[in-house]
């Protein structure tokens, strides 16, 4: 079981990673200039104080903030994964008529669904949390304009994109199973994600988060 | 439901007796008839790869092409090939020849025959293709619109059903003649078809002998078709 899901969906891995490589291609450059930057301009001048840091500070604010706006198409990442990993998951087989060949083996379904879904779902949870160790590395320069526990900033580093990342898998493959067509499925996965994070966003994060960035700011630069 | 005295569903020691092909051979179309021997020995607690190994060789299908890019024929006996290769007791075959071209057909049908002669397994076929029924199977029955319509084993089935020409006939007893099945009138003249229990003596009858697929014809000819009046909301 475990050579086959590997067989069945190594090109799929392969594509992820072509994707996360051409990820990294954009924030180990970035961050590292970040990062070189962030010393020259703050560090070392901060180290003292006076209106010599504060000039750094705006400087590096005024060339890295477009970043954050970049920052917002990561919201994406676990869709992409719920669309291209959980949809299809049970949907193909079905749609392709080959679940009455490979159900039909020595092994029950149950033992089946369990192998995929766990070596596929650990796989994703590996991936997702690489991502997301990735951007919180990435960000943490940000965090002098922006703090990291502002809504869309949250959402994107650390934990978080692990937990969006198998609930949109877990959504695409109920949806796949529901609708036996990879298409439908995943045309149903789409809107039922995008449903399910702005409930999110709109009802169950803190009302101090919906305040304006700068209040929070603060409190959290200064760590 | 049962299979070989136990129940089949959710128990894989009953998947293991049972060997399916499904309809239109369905296999994963970007894996290699070698992925899918290994991948046989992975799902199978018994598996004769050598068994697959050798089929697929006499069958000429080459091991590392995906089996998407052969042809029906081709995908149709590493079906049967990996289907075989679990050395069934019971074989599962849903229409396997139906789109296959009439060479390819004799083809698979030579290799299931050659197959489980060695091994003594059941083999249950569904088939439109009534030519091959006579030469293949032991024992038939005859659907139509969900029911039964005949059944038992090929030889007793020929062996009893005759096609009688004679006057019009309208209902009354022929000597040797257990049941008329089907009848079809024209002016002075019936031919019907009937089960017979011995000789037909009766000297106004012409007797003649029929063919499985004759047979079959029959049976299946006049399949109730009110429902699909009443759809189509025409008189019957």
């Amino acid at each position: 079981m475990i050579w086959l899901t590997w067989r069945q969906h190594r090109k799929q891995g392969l594509y992820t990673l072509l994707g996360l490589v051409a990820l990294a291609a954009f924030i180990v450059p970035t961050g590292l200039a970040m990062r070189r930057d962030l010393d020259r301009l703050v560090g070392q001048r901060c180290a003292t104080g006076g209106e010599l840091c504060d000039r750094g500070v705006n400087q590096f604010i005024d060339t890295y903030s477009p970043l954050l706006h970049v920052s917002v198409l990561l919201l994406a990442v676990p869709l992409l994964f719920g669309l291209f990993w959980g949809a299809p998951l049970v949907a193909r087989e079905i749609e392709q008529d080959t679940h009455r060949m490979i159900w039909t083996q020595g092994i029950s379904r149950r033992h089946w669904a369990w192998t995929k879904t766990g070596l596929l779902g650990g796989a994703v949870a590996v991936l997702a949390a690489g991502y997301g160790w990735g951007i919180s590395w990435w960000y943490a320069p940000l965090q002098i304009r922006e703090s990291r526990f502002t809504e869309v900033f949250f959402d994107v580093q650390g934990v978080v994109p692990v937990g969006y990342t198998l609930f949109a898998v877990a959504l695409g493959l109920y949806a796949g199973t529901l609708l036996p067509k990879v298409m439908s499925a995943m045309a149903v996965t789409l809107p039922a994600y995008i449903a399910a994070r702005l409930a999110v966003g709109m009802y169950a994060r803190p009302a101090s988060w919906r305040r304006s960035p700068a209040a929070s700011r603060s409190t959290t630069t200064s760590t | 439901m049962r299979v070989f005295g136990n129940t089949p569903y959710e128990n894989t020691a009953a998947l293991a007796d049972i060997g399916f092909v499904a309809q239109d051979t369905p296999l994963y179309r970007d894996f290699t008839a070698d992925d899918l021997v290994t991948m046989g020995g992975k799902v199978n607690r018994r598996w004769d790869a050598t068994l697959a190994r050798t089929r697929l060789a006499q069958a000429g299908i080459p091991p590392r092409i995906p089996v998407g890019k052969l042809s029906g024929g081709q995908r149709a006996q590493v079906a049967l090939a990996l289907a075989l290769a679990k050395r069934p007791r019971l074989l599962l075959l849903d229409e396997p020849v139906a789109s296959l071209d009439p060479v390819a057909r004799h083809e698979f049908l030579r290799t299931l025959m050659g197959g489980v002669a060695e091994s003594g397994t059941t083999v249950l076929l569904s088939s439109h293709i009534l030519a091959d029924l006579e030469h293949s199977c032991d024992h038939l029955v005859v659907l139509s619109s969900g029911a039964v319509q005949l059944s038992g084993a090929v030889e007793d089935i020929v062996g009893e059903h005759r096609r009688l020409v004679g006057p019009r006939h309208h209902g009354e007893p022929i000597g040797g003649v257990a049941a008329v099945v089907r009848a079809r009138h024209t002016g002075r003249q019936s031919t019907l078809l009937v089960r017979v229990t011995g000789r037909v003596t009766d000297p106004a009858w012409t007797v003649h002998e029929l063919t499985l697929e004759d047979l079959i014809l029959a049976y299946l000819s006049d399949g109730v078709t009110e429902a699909t009046h009443e759809a189509w909301g025409v008189a019957a």
